[in-house]
This record gives C-alpha cells, structure tokens and sequence, in this order.
C-alpha cells in the first residue's frame, strides 16, 4: 500500500500533467476541425421574418411572398404538380446591386429548387446585375402538391456573409 | 531463448504488416462509388436520383420525335428520372454502359434525356440510346448517376443481358415529358 502511495507521489507532476494535456489535445483538434469547416462555409443562413426586410450591401432585400401561380399564365405543371412564383424586392441603395435567382427550400428537409424562366409575358425578373433602380424578382417554380413548406433563399453580392432565408406565409 | 524470441516477434510483426498493407483498400476502393441495384420495372432510388427503367430494347434502326434516324446496334432504354435533393446541377450527365472492357456513354444524337435537367419531385419520363460496338455481347451493365463524376456517390445499375433480347427492326425514342 505504501510503495502505491509512494508511486503516485513520485509521478505527481507527470500525472498533473497528464491531466491537464489529454483534454486539451481532444480540445485542440476538436477545435480545428470545427474551425476548418467554419472557414470552409462563407456564407451564413440569415432568417428573415414573413414581410420583414433585410439590408444587405446598402439595398433593401424583401419583403419576400410566395404566391399560387394562376392556371392560365403559361407555366406547364404536371399532374401531382403545382406552379408555385416567388417575389421579391429588391431596393438598391447608394450602390448598384447584384441578385442570384432565388431559390424555393422546403424547411423541413432542406430540398431546393432552382426555378424556371417565366413563360412568354411573365412579369419581373429573375435575378439581378449591378442595377440601380427598383427590381422586383419574379422566378416561377414547379414543385410537388405535397411539398412544403417553403423559404427563399435569396443570394445578395455584398460583403457580409449573410445568405437571407425569407419565411413566407405558404400559399 | 531470449535472443530467439525476439527473432520470432520481429518475423511476425513483419508479415502482420503485409498481411495490413496487403488488405488497406487503394484509393479508387476508398472512393468507389455506393452500387444501387435495379430491377426492371423498379423504382431505385440513390442519394441524389431515383430512377425506374421501364423496358430495354435493341433496335437496328432509331428514331426520335424531331425526325432524326440512324442505323446500327442500338440498345433502346425507357426510364423516368428524378433528382431528391437539389436541382442545382440535377443534369442527367452519368448514362453509360459498362460492356466489361469498354464503357459506352448514351448517344447525345437523337433527343433523350442524356443530359436534361431532373426536377425535384416530379419525375421526367424519356429515352436513352445507346450505341454499341458490332462485337458486344453477353450480359452488360447499365449505370445511371447525377453527376459525370461517381466517387462516393451514388449510381444506379441494371444488368441488360443482351442475348436474351429481341432485335426490333425499328424502335422510335419517347419524346422526354413529365412521367404520368
């Protein structure tokens, strides 16, 4: 018993040591790989409340809806299909303003759609390119009926990391 | 004895170790892509597509819904596609047919769905046509991803045997449309 003691006497340093350095290793990597994936993503989803807008770049973002599109506006929808058009504005400020398309998520299982251009007469636009003046995107989607519900996610040049998620009221 | 059991460890280390280099798997096996198999007639579903192959069949001429023909040994598959995830790069981009020694990649000819967008959801019923070497025979494997590039994705197989199938004189290509 005495020779035990005498042990964990002589090694108390080491074990202090010990202690002190195994939790940090974990730690240590641990931390690397989190930060490898951190720096790795530049862009960080930004929820944006329903009709709330965003200031991205010096230009108001939103507010965002998503509406049915209408039977006789020229979208082909299958069968089990439905036309769905998300709309938003986009105010530019003192800059020009540059826009990706949008894009229809489902929340749940973050499934995205990338959106069609609009048929011959369709109104809005679908992205955006340095402009200065009001834009009012218009980009039709053709999804599943059973799909939903949505966001859209809306690109925005700018120096942040921001990647708005526009919640809308589902249609 | 002690010299001698030094000798024996040394000797056993040595061979464990190319007993573990011998089973460490090369890079092409760590990076294999992950093998859906198929059935006709079944829908198959992958990571990022799904696909249902409806009928396989060899034709000695081909035509599609545009007016384009060609002659020759056609293999003549019908499918609905549709990709799960994203639409983002959803291009139908890996059709090809594995003959065993070569790779035979769909036609881009005729008008199929060699390379058109998949939609999310709702699956695009069409063509594909393959071109095959005058000597390829026995049973061949048909291979359907999302992307030109397989590793550590997922791809689709069907085994076509081509002796079992009947040589149509003439098999016209679905025009590509929404599956029913």
């Amino acid at each position: 018993m005495g020779r035990m003691r005498a042990w964990w006497r002589r090694n108390a340093i080491p074990l202090v040591a010990l202690a002190l350095l195994v939790p940090l290793t974990a730690g240590a990597i641990g931390w690397q790989e989190w930060r490898t994936r951190f720096e790795g993503t530049h862009w960080r989803s930004t929820p944006v409340a329903a009709g709330a807008t965003i200031e991205l770049g010096g230009a108001a973002v939103g507010p965002a809806t998503l509406v049915e599109v209408p039977a006789d506006a020229g979208v082909e929808t299958p069968p089990g299909g439905r036309a769905l058009a998300a709309q938003v504005t986009v105010v530019p400020g003192d800059a020009p303003v540059t826009c990706a398309r949008p894009r229809l998520v489902e929340v749940s299982t973050g499934r995205s759609w990338e959106g069609d251009t609009g048929p011959f007469g369709w109104r809005g636009e679908s992205s955006c390119f340095d402009a200065t003046s009001p834009v009012l995107l218009n980009v039709p989607f053709v999804v599943p009926a059973d799909a939903g519900p949505f966001a859209i996610d809306l690109e925005i040049l700018h120096d942040g990391p921001e990647l708005p998620r526009f919640l809308v009221e589902q249609p | 004895m002690k010299r001698a059991l030094s000798w024996v460890a040394g000797i056993a280390m040595v061979a464990l170790a190319a007993v573990v280099g011998q089973l460490a798997l090369t890079d092409a096996q760590q990076q294999a892509p992950f093998v859906v198999d198929a059935a006709l007639g079944e829908r198959a579903e992958g990571r990022t597509l799904a696909v249902t192959v409806r009928e396989v069949q060899l034709a000695e001429r081909v035509s599609d819904a545009d007016g384009w023909q060609a002659s020759g040994d056609w293999l003549v598959v019908d499918l609905d596609a549709e990709v799960l995830q994203t639409e983002t790069a959803s291009i139908l981009s890996l059709v090809e047919l594995d003959l065993g020694d070569r790779t035979v990649s769909a036609s881009e000819r005729p008008a199929s769905l060699e390379s058109t967008p998949l939609d999310l959801g709702l699956p695009r019923a069409g063509s594909l046509a393959f071109e095959l070497p005058a000597d390829a025979t026995g049973t061949v494997t048909l291979r359907i991803g999302r992307a030109a590039d397989e590793r550590l994705d997922s791809v689709v197989e069907l085994p076509v045997d081509l002796g079992a199938l009947e040589r149509a004189p003439h098999v016209e290509l679905e025009e590509s449309r929404w599956a029913a």
